[in-house]
This record gives structure tokens, C-alpha cells and sequence, in this order.
């Protein structure tokens, strides 16, 4: 395993995420966007605290520390 | 004042909010930017940022965007694929250790958000993704 291999797998990922976001905004497409799927997620309460103290953390690592 | 003009009060209070969220982001950016890491200040701040998130986020009352009854498949599990995959190759890189081959986000990250430009935007970017969670 490589730094260059690693950093790939990272940009693929975060790339893929990019389509498939375009994808799901283009008229008349089915797929859900990212905000679709959190709110999803977020109907049930705990879904909501699980969201919010996921993105709550992502600050303080990112952030804080 | 009532001025009799149905949707001048709206129309304000839109851009009163509009207003109001561009002048925090522009304090996050100048001013989060330059805020220490390990410091008191710093936990502070994200901490009653996320305490008043998750209250905004529980409160009942509050106007939400409407939620889809159902999500189309593949397409959620596309996304749920994407997440996984991610998270499987970032806790791989994680087991891996002070190897320099395999560096965590945090590991590529973190020299970047030295720079108080940077670090900025990412508090941008962290509130921007909290508002619209929250909205939801």
C-alpha cells in the first residue's frame, strides 16, 4: 500500500459521492440526494441525535482538537 | 407596524435571516479561523454550537423541509455503499498506525487547517452542512 493508493481511495470515494449528488438533482431523476437520505434517517428521533452528534464530532475533531 | 401590504413582513424577515446567516459565516470564517486548537475558547465554542444544533434539531415546532415517506432504491444504497466505503478504508488507514503509507483524513487534513484561511472555511463549510441538518 502506497500514500498515493491511499489518498486514491479517499478522492474515488469523495468523487463518487460528487456524481452521484449531480445525478440525483438532474429533472426527473429518482435517486435520492445526500439531504434526501439524512432526512430519512432523520424522521425518527434518534436518527436526528445520531445525525446531529455525527456532524457535532466531525467539528470538534476537526476543529478543537 | 402593520404597513398593509400582505408579504412585506416575510419578504423582511427572509432577508433579515439571510442577512443574519451570511454576517455568523463571515464571523466563522474571520473569526473561527483563527481560533486555537486545545484551547478553552475553541472547545467552548463548538460545544455550545452543538449543544444549540441538537436543541434547534429536537425542538418541536420548528419549520422543517418535508422529509421523503420512501427512498428509491438503488439509489440509497448507492449512497450507503459510498459511506461504507469510506469509512472502511479510513478505519483501515486508522489500524494501520503511524504508517506514513496509509494516512488517515485527519492525518491529510490536519496540516491544511494550520493555515487560518483554511481552517475557516472548514468552519463554513461545518456550519453550512449543521444548518441544513438541522432544517430537516
Amino acid at each position: 500500500m502506497t500514500w498515493e493508493i491511499t489518498v486514491f481511495g479517499y478522492v474515488a470515494a469523495v468523487a463518487a459521492m460528487l456524481v452521484l449528488e449531480v445525478v440525483a438533482r438532474l429533472p426527473g431523476s429518482t435517486t435520492p440526494t445526500a439531504g434526501d437520505c439524512f432526512a430519512w434517517v432523520m424522521r425518527h428521533p434518534a436518527g436526528r441525535v445520531l445525525v446531529i452528534l455525527s456532524w457535532w464530532w466531525v467539528g470538534w475533531h476537526f476543529l478543537a482538537r | 407596524m402593520e404597513t398593509g401590504e400582505p408579504g412585506l413582513r416575510p419578504h423582511r424577515r427572509r432577508a433579515l435571516g439571510w442577512g443574519l446567516g451570511a454576517a455568523v459565516l463571515v464571523a466563522a470564517w474571520a473569526g473561527g479561523g483563527r481560533l486555537p486548537s486545545f484551547a478553552g475558547l475553541t472547545y467552548a465554542v463548538v460545544g455550545v454550537v452543538g449543544v444549540l444544533a441538537l436543541v434547534a434539531a429536537l425542538w418541536p415546532g420548528l419549520p422543517r423541509l418535508e422529509a421523503p415517506r420512501r427512498l428509491s432504491a438503488p439509489g440509497w444504497q448507492v449512497w450507503v455503499a459510498l459511506f461504507t466505503a469510506f469509512g472502511v478504508w479510513e478505519v483501515w488507514a486508522l489500524l494501520a498506525g503511524d504508517d506514513p503509507a496509509q494516512p488517515t483524513v485527519s492525518d491529510l487534513l490536519d496540516p491544511v487547517l494550520l493555515s487560518p484561511d483554511w481552517r475557516g472555511l472548514f468552519w463554513v463549510a461545518w456550519l453550512v452542512v449543521g444548518w441544513g441538518l438541522v432544517r430537516r
